[in-house]
């Protein structure tokens, strides 16, 4: 009895004190087994926002006290002569009035309304569709959404709305294909009536290559913001929407920030459908899907998502659909910002996607066993999951020689290391080890250093400061006058800086070299995270030498290794070892890349045969060599 | 009990693991110590060293075959609660003080040897938070830091000792049986405690895939340590000497500060500091964590991370308990009593233990 007593207090007190981790899902990873599940249709992603639940529990009260009145309206109207009644409840209609008037005010002070039927559903009535819609799209006050309402030519005469954004579609094709069929449809008098009216229209008036039924004005809003038209049909709770699209848009230029010597010469651009097409161009595989998740509740964005069904692994794509579709937010314009919401430590400075505008990358890495995803409105994709080695590979590097290749990636890691240490260790050996440097190697920094009045750090620091202060100074000022500044401030503040004795020549030097290093990082994200992590490391260096300097660096490297990008970890295949695809630090041949990259856990791991220059075993003449 | 780890370690994981724990005394002392007891036959020394607990990993390998879970609850089947408890508390503190013992020792010898001038409190409490924040990043994070700064550890060691082939002499190995072949085998046997970071592959078993995992890492982690060990401990003899040798407090310091082949490749000590330093925090950090991982399995807490602070300040405590480099040394000897029951006698105890209810199971079962 006292031994259960001391133990209830020992687990009493056991429960207080011991931390209790939060029930949180266990984080996403990679495992090993691929398991075949349902495909789940791009739902819309659920209306999460505290906001329209309290609008529409107050529309709901609403239509309920609505209907108790019009009950008790009913019966005294049935029980009572009718001027009596209507004078008796005067009071009543008039705040219901009251009390409509104030939703309306409220919603569209709120800017909310679009919450508020973003479920509504297509109404019979063509009429209370036109309300909807210019409640939606606030008109008469907007002028981009028209609508324009007909009557088609059958037997009864049906009222026809047609709605558009004007500027997003093209002119021509609204009057080729959707205003002058229906208009001058005449050979349909007798055969719609009584039937499909929708399926009959789409079967034989709409001449558009993509025409389709939507039944929620959600779907309507989507249609009409991406440039299609919508035709509402009075008396049918459906619409359609047709392929309108006609706006403005760059045409394909050359990559800005991924330039090749010898790679393809495209770029993505602005619009998503072009994008996903110059996608197809580089990779004609049937099984490439493209699947579109509209973002941001008010956006309505759309993002592809873009993966290879026969080599993907089924878990990962489940698991980027599911972040992306429980993205609860407003708007969604740049793929930087999509990223922030669906990568797994956004406060981590490491870069936890490859984003590329190139499409040949993306279609290398899709036939790798990745997803890509390209978003409504940016010029640049995401590819997921990566490794930090990813990013150390530029676009180029299977167009060039095996050797030249592996020599310019070596030039890269070691440009990397530098960007990241070389001033924390010119400090750390400068100041707490110059035992370290051979004597007229420190002589000679300590003849530079001499007349100047400052410490390393201080140095160090002002030096950084200019320089990020010259880089960020020549990204801002427009036109070709940035570069132009960039050159001739670094020169002349380095060189006045020198002759000013405020710091030592071989600071200037160490700086520039750093600068330059952290340029050939092909990854610009990568390249801000190191030049960011450089900071720390300095700081490290001032407090310790190059016991700081060690430290930093194992922390560094340990912060690396528990990453993931997702639930693929970010130094495989190095930690943990797993088979590489011959594509990690160093290049193999391409013929000898046998296996997509392990780490993937893809359905089909072979990339090729072992012997994938099959031509060397077969004679000129075509007999087989033995 | 929920585990706290799923098993996705791998082979390469457990070996850096070991490596880490195992490796930094050839860093410090030991060696010398050693070289001093046996001269030129302490390779034979090395030999036994490393094979003793390659036996206790096997036996406890075997244990964990026939019965399930983590050493608590393996333990406990085997011996009691009581015993279970005896057993992991013993393995506790001889996590945890080999921790703070490394933690104290490389403190001191950052002042000796790169930063003379910095205060001895500061490098403890450097060096603890520096482990701490690798061991809150977690086992993964660990040994695979480990593994990718291995390959570059064991690349520096090698480096260093090819550069210093022109201060070989060869005479030095000479007479080759040292001071006897007995004294060899005895040095062996009581120093395989040393060793006993590579239990924590056995004390870690949930993290491991399998136990095959753990068989074939602790086979290769002794015998890389035993071949690292016995090249190093041959060319300190054919460059110091076994009298001047067993003199030197920092042997691979030492070594380093020799090398001599040009004005440009010269005393690359300090240099050698990053190696030495990453090494040395992957020790401490690498011990605390299987301290921790057993207060964790031990106390039934469901999660680590929250005691890992508490675990840094203990360390650091411990580590400037004592008043001296010479009375850390002292502690340092006497605590391979301790280890040395961690390799042998708890080993055996299981698997004695776990061959009789084998045993005793196959009669009543004939009965």
């Amino acid at each position: 009895m006292s031994k259960s007593a001391i133990h209830n207090i020992i687990t009493g007190i056991k429960t207080i004190l011991v931390y209790q981790p939060p029930c949180h899902p266990a984080p996403f990873t990679l495992s090993e087994t691929q398991q075949e599940k349902e495909k789940i249709d791009g739902d819309f992603p659920p209306m999460p926002v505290a906001e329209r639940r309290r609008e529409l529990d107050f529309m709901l009260n609403y239509a309920k006290s609505t209907a108790i009145f019009m009950e008790k309206l009913i019966r005294d109207l049935r029980s009572k002569p009718n001027t009596e009644v209507l004078e008796k409840n005067k009071l009543g209609l008039g705040e219901i009035a009251a009390e409509w008037a104030e939703i309306k005010k409220n919603t569209i002070e709120n800017h909310s309304i679009d919450g508020m039927y973003n479920n509504a559903v297509i109404s019979a009535n063509i009429t209370e569709n036109q309300h909807i819609l210019e409640s939606l799209y606030q008109l008469p006050l907007n002028k981009d959404v028209v609508i324009r309402n007909i009557t088609i030519a059958t037997q009864p005469k049906i009222k026809v709305m047609l709605v558009f954004m004007d500027g997003l579609i093209d002119k021509k094709i609204i009057n080729m294909t959707i205003l002058d069929p229906l208009m001058f449809m005449k050979d349909l008098q007798e055969k719609l009536q009584g039937e499909d009216l929708i399926g009959a229209v789409m079967e034989q008036c709409l001449p558009s290559g993509q025409a389709s039924r939507v039944g929620g004005f959600k779907e309507v809003q989507q249609a009409i913001n991406t440039g299609d038209a919508v035709l509402f049909f009075d008396g049918s709770p459906e619409a359609v929407t047709v392929e309108t699209k006609g706006y403005e848009h760059r045409s394909i230029d050359r990559p800005a920030t991924e330039q090749s010597v010898r790679g393809s010469q495209n770029a993505f651009t602005e619009v998503l459908r072009v994008n996903t097409a110059l996608i197809r161009t580089m990779l004609h595989a049937s099984d490439l899907v493209t699947e579109m998740i509209p973002l941001g509740a008010r956006g309505h964005s759309n993002c592809a998502v873009m993966y290879i069904k026969s080599i993907v692994n089924e878990e990962l794509i489940e698991e980027v659909k599911r972040r992306i579709k429980n993205i609860s937010t407003d708007i969604i314009t740049d793929s930087g910002v999509l990223e922030h919401f669906i990568e797994e430590s956004p406060r981590s400075p490491f870069p936890q996607t490859l984003s590329t505008e190139r499409p040949d990358r993306v279609a290398i890495h899709l036939a790798e066993g990745r997803v890509a995803i390209l978003i409504d409105g940016s010029p640049f994709g995401h590819i997921l999951p990566i490794s930090l080695f990813t990013l150390m590979h530029s676009a180029d590097d299977f167009s060039l020689n095996l050797y030249y290749t592996n020599t310019l990636r070596i030039v890269r890691w070691l440009s990397a290391l530098l960007s990241l240490l070389m001033p924390s260790l010119y400090l750390a050996i400068s100041t707490f080890h110059q035992e370290a440097l051979p004597t007229e190697l420190l002589l000679s920094i300590a003849a530079a250093r001499a007349q100047v009045p400052f410490p390393t750090i201080l140095e160090i620091l002002f030096m950084e400061f200019s320089f990020e202060l010259i880089r960020e100074g020549g990204l801002r000022i427009p036109g070709i006058l940035g570069s132009t500044i960039g050159i001739v401030g670094a020169l002349i503040l380095g060189q006045t800086a020198v002759a000013a004795k405020i710091v030592s020549p071989i600071m200037v030097i160490v700086i520039a070299l750093t600068g330059l290093a952290a340029y050939s990082i092909p990854d610009y994200r990568l390249a801000s995270a190191f030049r960011v992590s450089r900071f720390i490391f300095i700081l490290l260096a001032m407090s310790m030498g190059l016991v700081g300097v060690a430290c930093g660096l194992l922390i560094f490297i340990a912060v690396l290794c528990s990453l993931k990008s997702f639930g693929m970890p970010y130094l495989a295949p190095l930690a943990p070892k797993t088979v590489s695809g011959g594509d990690v630090i160093l290049r193999t041949p391409a013929a000898q890349q046998r296996r997509r990259p392990d780490e993937l856990n893809t359905k089909d791991e072979i990339r090729q045969k072992s012997n994938s220059r099959f031509w060397i075993n077969k004679s000129s003449k075509g007999d087989e060599n033995s | 009990m929920k585990e706290l780890h799923i098993g996705k370690l791998g082979i390469a994981d457990g070996i850096a693991l070991v490596f880490v724990i195992v490796m930094p005394r050839v860093f410090l002392s030991t060696i010398s110590n050693l070289l001093e007891q046996d001269a030129q036959i302490l390779w034979l020394s090395m030999v036994i060293y490393s094979a003793i607990p390659l036996g206790a990993v096997l036996m406890m390998i075997y244990v964990h075959n026939r019965v399930e879970g983590n050493i608590f609850m393996v333990c406990q089947q085997l011996i009691g609660k009581i015993g279970a408890w005896l057993v992991v508390l013993t393995y506790i503190v001889m996590f945890i003080s080999n921790s703070a013992l490394i933690l104290r020792l490389y403190a001191e010898y950052t002042l000796q040897t790169a930063l003379p001038r910095v205060e001895f409190q500061l490098a403890i409490v450097w060096y603890a938070v520096s482990a701490g924040i690798i061991c809150y990043l977690g086992i993964e994070a660990l040994t695979r830091t480990s593994s990718i700064v291995m390959p570059f550890s064991i690349g520096g060691l090698v480096i260093v000792l090819l550069l210093l082939m022109p201060f070989y002499i060869g005479y030095n190995l000479t007479p080759w049986q040292g001071n006897g072949i007995m004294q060899a085998v005895h040095t062996g046997i009581r120093g395989a405690g040393y060793n006993v970071g590579v239990l924590s592959l056995i004390l870690l078993t949930p993290a491991f895939q399998n136990t095959r995992t753990i068989k074939k890492a602790a086979f290769y982690v002794i015998s890389y340590t035993a071949i690292l060990r016995i090249c190093f401990i041959l060319v300190y003899i054919l460059v110091f000497g076994v009298a001047v040798g067993a003199e030197k407090t920092m042997p691979l310091f030492e070594l380093a500060r020799l090398v001599y082949l040009n004005q440009y490749i010269q005393r690359i000590e300090a240099l050698f500091i990053i190696v030495w330093v990453m090494i040395g925090l992957l020790a401490i950090a690498g011990s605390l964590y299987i301290g921790l991982y057993l207060i964790a399995v031990l106390l039934k807490l469901p999660a680590l991370r929250p005691i890992v602070p508490l675990g840094v300040i203990i360390v650091a405590n411990l580590a400037m308990m004592p008043p001296d480099i010479g009375y850390t040394l002292q502690v340092d000897q006497h605590l391979i009593v301790l280890f040395d029951i961690g390799i042998y006698a708890f080993p055996a105890i299981l698997f004695a233990m776990t061959l009789w209810k084998k045993r005793r199971k196959r009669l009543c079962t004939s009965v």
